[in-house]
């Protein structure tokens, strides 16, 4: 079984327990994480039901209550910005090294790609 | 905000907004795949299944290099907040266009094999180069970032994670861009689509590096604390109904509005997505975020009812026509 077989069947389980998951926590959970949920129709519990399922393991945390987070303030949101925005700027500056590398090994790849084959034409 | 959930917050704004973004789609993909019928003939006629599958990859790719340029364009020109204001909706466009793309790539050729079609279409990878695991790795995030797009999971993961999390959208972009330098440009002659590729990553890259670090060297340069106070400038230069961003060195920003005559200050990041209010100005008697129009008293940092946001206030005071700010955060009441 190659690397990609054992990583897709392993998205393919953490989809599946997260489906299950996913559908107890809008049926069932919702209005306990969020008092503003609270009589939420069937067009939310379904548009909220795929992110539930892709973050099952925060989902079910959240739902448990297993950590005890605080109510968002607006002094912890304010807090976090400030490093957002450096972590913004830098992500851009590794992004922008990666794909320039990227397209430069690409293109010469290419390049050598065709010489390989120009050779090898009868 | 935040008296309920609703699937869309529909308003004519956004129907009109999704509406082009739709048509825009539809006939981007029509004219791609008629126009490749009609004008490859011969030895360069492809077939409509491949084309529909370039069709929706390229759609997705523009659709995403449009969403990436409008946090930054909205940075440079306050022209470009509107399209700011249901990028989400862009987002998710993309997402779906991407998965249309992705479906039709796996079914035209990984459906007939013995193993499974996904599996099939990974493992080949194009010359050693596994260009569809990185279009599948980027089509993942997308998903992430679609699927928790909904207010509720901004409000309850905190702005703070859920922006975090939406940071991923910087690895998506270096992966699709991977995907196809490594993929369909490998096997492409002409090097204009590598220059287009090469031209659309440019501007993205130039347009965030660009901002990115103006936003954090304007942070460096702020205005120092001094015995508790923040010297914002002349008074005067707030007008009425209008507001200014204060920089504060080691702080994060303050809003500085002017309302019936009054000075008063509140923290400048929206409690929604963490939009600059300094940058909105007076509706309605509320200082309202240019990025959704989340709206607080100025002077309350507080909601109109029935919408419970608040954000920190500051205490103001003018001392020789200049705007003092205290460095402390107050409470809203």
């Amino acid at each position: 079984m190659s690397v990609m077989s054992v990583l897709l069947w392993a998205l393919g389980a953490h989809l599946l327990v997260g489906a299950v998951v996913g559908a107890a926590f809008v049926l069932r959970g919702l209005q306990r994480v969020d008092g503003a949920a609270v009589g939420a129709g069937w067009g939310v519990r379904l548009a909220l039901w795929p992110g539930a399922a892709a973050l099952w393991p925060v989902t079910l945390t959240m739902w448990l209550g297993a950590v005890r987070r605080g109510a968002p303030t607006p002094a912890r949101t304010a807090r976090g910005m400030r490093a957002l925005r450096t972590a913004h700027a830098w992500a851009w500056v590794a992004a922008a090294t990666l794909i320039g590398w990227g397209l430069v090994g690409a293109l010469a790849a290419r390049e050598r790609t065709s010489q390989v084959i120009a050779e090898t034409a009868p | 905000m935040s008296t309920g959930y609703r699937v869309v917050q529909w308003n004519r704004h956004k129907m009109v907004y999704d509406l082009l973004v739709w048509t825009g789609v539809a006939v981007y993909v029509s004219v791609f795949v008629l126009g490749g019928l009609t004008l490859m003939r011969g030895e360069r006629a492809v077939s409509a299944p491949i084309l529909v599958m370039r069709a929706l990859g390229t759609c997705a790719i523009v659709l995403l290099h449009v969403t990436l340029c409008i946090g930054p364009l909205a940075r440079i020109s306050a022209l470009f907040a509107p399209l700011l204001y249901n990028r989400r909706h862009l987002g998710v466009t993309t997402f779906l266009v991407a998965a249309l793309h992705a479906a039709v790539a796996v079914g035209f050729y990984g459906a007939f094999g013995v193993r499974g079609p996904l599996v099939a279409v990974l493992d080949s990878g194009v010359r050693g180069a596994p260009f569809e695991a990185m279009g599948l790795g980027a089509l993942l995030i997308l998903f992430v970032m679609a699927a928790t797009s909904h207010d509720f999971w901004l409000k309850n993961l905190t702005p703070r994670v859920w922006k975090g999390l939406h940071l991923l959208v910087i690895g998506a972009y270096a992966l699709v861009v991977m995907h196809v330098a490594w993929g369909a440009l490998r096997s492409e002659g002409s090097v204009v689509y590598a220059g287009l590729l090469g031209f659309g990553a440019a501007v993205v890259c130039g347009l965030h590096l660009f901002t990115g670090w103006r936003e954090v060297l304007r942070d460096r340069r702020g205005a120092r604390v001094v015995d508790g106070w923040i010297d914002a400038g002349p008074a005067e230069k707030v007008h009425e109904g209008h507001a200014a961003v204060v920089t504060v060195r080691g702080g994060e920003r303050i809003a500085l509005v002017r309302h019936e005559g009054a000075l008063c200050a509140m923290s400048n990041v929206c409690a929604h997505q963490g939009g600059p209010l300094g940058e909105g100005g007076v509706i309605d008697g509320c200082l309202t975020c240019p990025w959704h129009g989340y709206q607080y008293g100025p002077c309350s940092g507080a909601s109109p009812p029935p919408f419970t946001e608040r954000v920190p206030t500051h205490r103001v005071k003018v001392e020789n026509g200049r705007a003092m700010i205290e460095a402390r955060e107050g409470e809203t009441s």
